[in-house]
């Protein structure tokens, strides 16, 4: 390799390992938004909200006989791991005030409903008793419950 | 064909009268070379070159040497880390059974005759040729 | 009439081969998080894979030599060596994560839980790499693998709104509660899964399968300069239906699951079927590509006999570190680890071993002893030396950033 290449590739490593790190020193200095517990609460409720409507949409392409069964089932499978998660985020949180710990107790009440209501969608799913309206419905409130959470969360 | 000499030491030698053939650097072109057989089929690289003075002496410091044999080996962690294996480790290929030396070094002979193939045909006996197929060309 | 047929088969091939899981897997997440304003990395990885697949498949058709062996004549066992050390690592990340879409993909196609599919998907591969000739695995792979132009399909039937689509594309920034460092950590983790590095050391060992010789240098060009970014398109499809169907419901994709309701939206079942299809081929022929590249790699840097064009006996240790990596990814996905999971990591380390696996090639396209008067012209070396700085900086800035977001949480 000729001379002037390997000398360019040089200049070209030290420019390319030191250009992040002086932008990454830069982006250190304005931090992250929210404080405390909430953002975590935060965040484990909008996992669980996303859950919600995959499971409202995964439902309606389902009715509408645009999904087969195996497809919606296995989607409403994947979201209830999820909202397993964030149940679990929520409960490893350790809230620092009153404020927090009725925060997260309304965000596990949400979530945990949301949860019984995507099970049921999926009994649905596989034929069980229940019908689109019903499941529809169902998600309707979860998803409302949580953003009402989510509303209360930002506000604080 | 006697090779070029390089040297660790600073000692100078006198040049060699030219001589005809080919002028090898030992280094350039043949230690990590691909050795390749008969059939251009890869046989290993070249991790050494074994040298004998030309009175027979195995230790050819200060005379003219001549190169007898390629060595191969476990060279994997000392080439890495430092030192070498010694020399009771290393496989031996005559280089005599040399025909032509380019970007790979290539052998006169098929590899099943090398000692230095032995890892090869021992997966090939005992772990791929027992699998159904293995012995077959892909369709 | 046959060369024709010829050229258009290269270039159908590229583009159905060149999506696999990372790029399903990343692009969606992406488009359901930042909508298109990622756009450009696609952009910017697919020129750079064009140009290094580029110069991987000139050096083995000049040379006749496959990469790492001239990888290591030239820079020797250390330099190789770390290299066959990182390429390797990533190699088997990415064929357990490519293995794990194939479960995935046939779940949706079956209902049966992915961890039964997964030895079996191993086993197929396994089966593929040993009986089956090379051009016939890439050619039925790659075209069946072109089923995936259904996520573009699908995008015009679901009518989005191009202009606000065009106005997330030239925002170049995060959008909504996203913070720029994840901004960031996506951007590299989508470069890492345009810019796989196994494609490269794959392209070039490909070149010595088929035989090609300097002739063929051409028609190599056409594949990828034409493949290639049509395959970057499809990409940017895959997001922008992501960006069109979740990102106003502030959906989450982070299962395969979801990657295909869009598609489902927009085609019915019919869609679905075939977008399932074409998943289960990009991650087969992916899954294929990775065993083949962890048994060149190192075939190639010990100078072993290789190829799948020696029959399996002529060529034993390749084929049997194929197969200890295949079993060495099994048993990966086998402790339960979630596939999804896995690409979004093997994307993000496949960027940071990036500089180690390019840097190489570089150093051999411009070597005259091997590639004679074919070197790199002075237009390919100062573009490939902006690609050099872009790649060192993204492999700098990855682990920070991994640790900054959590991992993109």
């Amino acid at each position: 390799m000729g001379s002037i290449l390997r000398h360019s590739a040089v200049v070209a490593l030290a420019l390319g390992s030191l250009a992040p790190l002086g932008w990454l020193a830069g982006c250190s200095v304005h931090g992250e938004t929210g404080s405390g517990a909430t953002t975590p609460i935060g965040e484990a409720v909008d996992e669980a909200s996303s859950a919600v409507a995959s499971a409202q949409l995964t439902s309606d392409l389902l009715a509408r006989g645009r999904l087969t069964t195996t497809v919606a089932d296995t989607t409403l499978r994947d979201q209830l791991h999820v909202l397993q998660g964030a149940t679990g985020a929520l409960l490893t949180v350790v809230p620092g005030d009153a404020e927090s710990v009725r925060l997260r107790a309304d965000a596990l009440r949400a979530v945990s409903e949301a949860q019984a209501g995507v099970a049921d969608a999926r009994v649905w799913v596989r034929g069980g008793p229940g019908s689109p309206a019903s499941v529809a419905a169902r998600l309707d409130e979860s998803g409302d419950a949580l953003s009402s959470v989510s509303d209360a969360v930002e506000a604080s | 064909m006697t090779i070029a000499r390089k040297t660790h030491d600073r000692t100078t030698y006198e040049k060699d009268a030219p001589q005809p053939g080919r002028v090898l650097d030992a280094r350039l072109h043949l230690l990590d070379r691909q050795l390749l057989d008969v059939d251009d089929v890869p046989v290993t690289t070249i991790d050494d070159l074994e040298i004998h003075a030309t009175g027979g002496d195995a230790d050819p410091v200060g005379g003219p040497a001549v190169l007898t044999n390629l060595l191969t080996g476990p060279v994997l962690g000392t080439r890495i880390l430092g030192g070498r294996p010694p020399s009771s480790r290393l496989e031996r290929i005559a280089w005599s059974h040399v025909r032509a030396v380019d970007s790979a070094v290539k052998l006169g002979i098929h590899g099943s005759q090398l000692d230095a193939t032995w890892v090869e045909r021992w997966v090939r006996d005992h772990v791929i040729g027992r699998i159904p197929g293995g012995r077959h060309d892909p369709e | 009439m046959k060369r024709l047929l010829g050229v258009a088969l290269g270039v159908l091939t590229a583009i159905g081969g060149f999506l696999d899981i990372g790029d399903l897997v990343t692009n969606a997440v992406v488009g359901s998080r930042f909508g298109l304003s990622l756009a450009w990395v696609v952009v910017v990885g697919v020129v750079g894979i064009c140009l290094f697949a580029q110069m991987s498949g000139r050096v083995a058709a000049v040379s006749g030599r496959a990469t790492f062996e001239i990888i290591r004549e030239r820079l020797g066992a250390r330099a190789a060596g770390a290299n066959l050390a990182a390429s390797f690592a990533i190699n088997i990340l990415t064929l357990t994560a490519e293995v794990g879409g194939i479960a995935l993909a046939l779940q949706l196609a079956s209902s049966v839980d992915p961890r039964l599919w997964m030895p079996v998907a191993a086993l197929a591969v396994w089966l593929v790499l040993w009986r089956v000739k090379f051009s016939i695995m890439e050619n039925v792979t790659g075209l069946l693998g072109l089923t995936l132009v259904v996520f573009a399909v699908a995008l015009f039937q679901l009518g989005p709104d191009w202009g606000e689509l065009a106005q997330q594309a030239t925002t170049l920034a995060p959008s909504g509660t996203e913070t720029w460092p994840s901004y960031w950590y996506y951007a590299i983790a989508l470069f890492g899964a345009a810019m796989t590095p196994y494609e490269v050391f794959f392209f070039s060992s490909g070149a010595v399968e088929e035989r090609w010789t300097a002739k063929d240098v051409g028609q190599s060009r056409i594949n990828v300069l034409v493949g290639f970014p049509f395959g970057g398109v499809l990409s940017i499809a895959i997001a922008a239906c992501a960006a069109v169907v979740f990102l106003p419901r502030a959906i989450e994709v982070s299962s395969l699951s979801q990657i295909v309701l869009p598609v489902a939206l927009a085609g019915g079942k019919l869609a679905l079927a075939v977008v399932i299809v074409g998943i289960v081929a990009a991650t087969f022929g992916a899954a294929l590509e990775t065993s083949l590249s962890s048994g060149y790699t190192l075939a190639q840097f010990m100078g072993w006999s290789w190829g799948k064009f020696r029959r399996p006996a002529q060529a034993a240790r390749f084929h049997l570190t194929m197969i200890v990596a295949l079993l060495v990814g099994l048993s990966i996905l086998m402790t339960s680890v979630d596939p999804v999971k896995v690409t979004e990591i093997s994307v993000v380390f496949s960027a940071i071993a990036l500089p180690l696996t390019y840097l190489p090639i570089l150093v051999v396209a411009n070597d005259p002893e091997y590639m004679g008067t074919h070197v790199n012209g002075r237009a390919t070396n100062a573009l490939a030396l902006v690609y050099l700085v872009i790649i060192v900086a993204a492999s700098a800035a990855a682990i920070p950033l991994m640790i900054a977001t959590g991992a993109g949480a």
